[in-house]
């Protein structure tokens, strides 16, 4: 159960300014771009890994 | 000793062979602050330790965690009378007025070694529209967007129609015991409470406990409240957590009884009609 007074989460659809969407947008973007980064570089060590386990 | 309300601040450097001297103080009253609220409490510092890996000063007996690298400084009141309250020291971090602060109180505390700790590791005294200077170069500008702000004018305004006051009001007359922890990037404070009473001012709302512990609201930046119940060390507990409008938790309420979840859920939906109409 969550609670807060702020009308704007209540009464309606919240309404994000538009800058701030841009930067929302930007960081999610950074953020899919970083998990893939990270996936790639799992894949790396663990190719290297069964090429050296015997 | 200097003369009334004079300040000191301690040499950055020496920081750490500091804290580990104010176990000597004996009784101290310790108050932690975020940007929700703040707790304060009586005790020993003792034992006290720093964690050199993660640079944290701990005292697990008190539930007290400081991280001395988000230590921006330590300040040290001094009235120089004896009998007059507020000597203390101030743990200054960015965000103020978010930060701990450690009295010493005449009655209880040991005042020599007080006195002695200024003598030691202190400076000379600072000028206070200096130190406010000084403070104001670490205090943020107001992150509450308008609908935000507007809100939280409102519950600043009337924190008595705020669901928190009408749970509390119910654990005071039940004396239930409140298991609370402050959190922040900076500090750390668990305090047990049975609440007695509730004290409105100034848009704080105050918790006073029966043994000197208090827990500070401050209701223009409590945004939310999230309910839930917990498992802790294998029990079930009702849980209130206290978020502001970035969505960060700076204080928890726990109580040993599960079933309270449904009687503050009630309370808030309640509040939330109110709200509405």
């Amino acid at each position: 159960m969550t609670y807060s007074n702020n009308d704007s989460r209540m009464n309606g659809k919240l309404v994000v300014p538009e800058d701030r969407l841009k930067l929302i947008r930007q960081l999610e973007k950074e953020m899919v771009e970083e998990r893939i980064r990270r996936r790639k570089e799992k894949r790396r060590i663990a190719n290297r890994a069964a090429k050296v386990s015997p | 000793m200097p003369g009334r309300g004079t300040f000191f601040a301690l040499d950055k450097q020496r920081l750490p062979e500091f804290v580990e001297r104010l176990p000597e103080l004996g009784v101290v009253y310790v108050q932690a602050r975020t940007d929700c609220g703040g707790a304060g409490k009586l005790c020993e510092l003792t034992p006290v330790y720093i964690d050199y890996e993660s640079h944290t000063l701990c005292s697990p007996a008190v539930g007290l965690m400081v991280s001395l690298d988000e230590c921006k400084g330590v300040n040290a009141t001094s009235n120089g009378e004896a009998g007059s309250a507020m000597c203390g020291f101030d743990f200054e971090f960015e965000s103020r007025p978010c930060g701990l602060s450690i009295y010493a109180l005449p009655l209880v505390s040991d005042m020599d070694c007080y006195t002695s700790l200024i003598d030691q590791f202190f400076g000379r005294p600072l000028d206070r529209e200096d130190l406010d200077e000084w403070r104001e170069g670490y205090s943020p500008a107001n992150y509450h967007c308008d609908n935000c702000e507007k809100a939280g004018l409102y519950r600043a305004k009337y924190p008595e129609r705020h669901p928190v006051c009408e749970i509390f009001q119910g654990l005071i007359e039940n004396q239930t015991r409140v298991f609370s922890r402050l959190m922040s990037a900076h500090s750390d404070l668990s305090i047990s409470l049975q609440p007695e009473n509730i004290v409105i001012d100034s848009g704080i709302v105050s918790v006073i406990g029966n043994d000197s512990s208090v827990l500070a609201l401050h209701m223009h930046n409590l945004h939310a409240l999230v309910i839930k119940r917990k498992t802790v060390d294998g029990s079930d507990v009702s849980a209130i957590g206290i978020y502001n409008s970035l969505g960060t938790k700076g204080l928890e309420f726990l109580v040993e009884d599960p079933a309270l979840v449904e009687g503050w859920s009630h309370i808030c939906e309640l509040a939330k009609t109110r709200d509405l109409s």
